[in-house]
């Protein structure tokens, strides 16, 4: 009977104590500096070319707001290159509360790729970022 | 050999009670020394049965009779039965019966909500080893719950020379004027226009700022094709999302960390309002959609 009772406020203990974790993750995903954003990777129109389409929007106007890094990886999961987000390349824009454009990359041709797209918005002393994976494309 | 003793001596039980106590005497006094033990104890076990039974009394059959037709053989009593109707002496054992089944099918019970307890519990913990090792099981959950919100797509009344060159530009990209609001908080003031145009889609955008530091945005794309329309991710606290209707038009209402996104889309077109700004501010803006 103890054994019992045991195993089952255990168990019960064990199910309460996840919904609480999993109800603490759910709180945190809203945030202070993203409205809302989109990322996608079509293939270009020139040889190897993959095309990152993002659009990202900050609450408010943003410090700094847009996509800080583009990692790359082919088909089978293996690393290929990261490209970092600036200014200069329009990945990031400034004082502003939207960052939208489209990236150009040269990659393999024939080969397949898919990408970890971070975007971010920085408000103030507030960051945030997201992470996005795009789907897979195959270089032209 | 009880029962032939019973028939041998049946004639001592027509006997009185003083005539057997009388026989009893007799035998302790007998000098003989005969063995009357079976006489004996068949003569106490008469007593001892009528000593049990109370004796009753005589009957006076011709009061019991008179009396039956004073009190009960009434015209009043017509149909009446003499005895009282039967009271339900089974309920009492059919109570204990179903009671004893229900504790029978406890144990039962209590079997099957330890093994649901157990599953469930087992389910969960599998779901949180899949999330750390990578795979988004509560983000595919989340799909529509209070953290993320998926959407798959979006009047001049003296207003700025900003705005007005705000629905200049949509009209250029060959979005309807209509579509943007005919009015914005009037302590607001708008911002130049922007426009994002990629290959993919074009966004026409407008900032208002208000002498408090609060702003908020308009902003409505037009996709090239309904093919490359992105999944779109919007962040939201745990309020709940609020559908707003104006003009056919279905607005959703998110709330994130104290600002305010309000989002429509219809095929490629997509429109949203969001930033500091009030509920009912951003559904008077919503109302003024379509208007002059």
């Amino acid at each position: 009977m103890r054994k019992r009772l045991f195993a089952f406020i255990f168990s019960f203990a064990l199910a309460a104590s996840l919904c609480f974790s999993i109800s603490f993750a759910s709180e945190n995903r809203a945030s202070k500096t993203l409205s809302f954003y989109s990322v996608s990777c079509r293939a270009g129109s020139k040889s190897g070319e993959l095309r990152f389409s993002y659009d990202v929007r900050a609450n408010t106007t943003a410090d700094s707001v847009g996509v800080s890094s583009i990692v790359l990886y082919n088909s089978a999961g293996v690393y290929m290159t990261t490209v970092l987000g600036s200014t200069s390349n329009g990945l990031i824009d400034s004082n502003c509360v939207t960052c939208k454009d489209t990236y150009s990359h040269t990659a393999v041709s024939g080969n397949s790729y898919y990408a970890a797209v971070t975007v971010f918005a920085q408000i103030g002393d507030e960051y945030d970022s997201r992470k996005i994976i795009t789907d897979v494309v195959t270089a032209p | 050999m009880a029962q032939e003793n019973c028939e041998k001596y049946a004639y001592l039980d027509q006997l009185s009670t003083q005539q057997l106590e009388q026989l009893l005497l007799a035998d302790t006094e007998d000098p003989s020394g005969r063995d009357t033990s079976e006489v004996v104890f068949h003569i106490l076990e008469v007593l001892q049965t009528r000593e049990d039974v109370p004796a009753m009394e005589p009957v006076d059959v011709a009061q019991a009779w008179e009396e039956f037709q004073q009190y009960y053989n009434t015209p009043e009593g017509e149909g009446q039965s003499l005895y009282l109707p039967r009271e339900d002496s089974e309920r009492p054992e059919k109570d204990a019966c179903a009671a004893s089944k229900f504790r029978s099918r406890l144990p039962a019970l209590w079997k099957t909500a330890r093994i649901v307890a157990a599953t469930m519990a087992i389910l969960l913990s599998l779901m949180v080893g899949a999330q750390a090792s990578g795979l988004n099981i509560f983000g595919t959950l989340a799909q529509w719950t209070n953290d993320i919100f998926h959407f798959g797509i979006d009047k001049e009344s003296g207003l700025a020379e900003n705005y007005k060159l705000f629905l200049d530009l949509l009209e250029e990209r060959d979005i309807p004027r209509s579509y943007a609001p005919s009015q914005y908080p009037s302590d607001f003031i708008a911002n130049e226009p922007l426009v994002r145009d990629d290959d993919s889609s074009s966004l026409v955008e407008i900032s208002f700022s208000n002498p408090n530091g609060s702003t908020f945005s308009i902003g409505i794309t037009r996709y090239a094709s309904p093919d490359i329309i992105p999944d779109r991710t919007f962040e939201k606290d745990s309020s709940k999302v609020e559908i707003y209707t104006s003009s056919s038009k279905s607005f959703y209402i998110l709330y994130n960390e104290g600002s305010l996104m309000a989002t429509w889309a219809d095929g490629v077109l997509s429109e949203s309002i969001w930033g500091d700004i009030s509920s009912d501010d951003i559904k008077s803006m919503i109302d003024s959609i379509g208007g002059s």
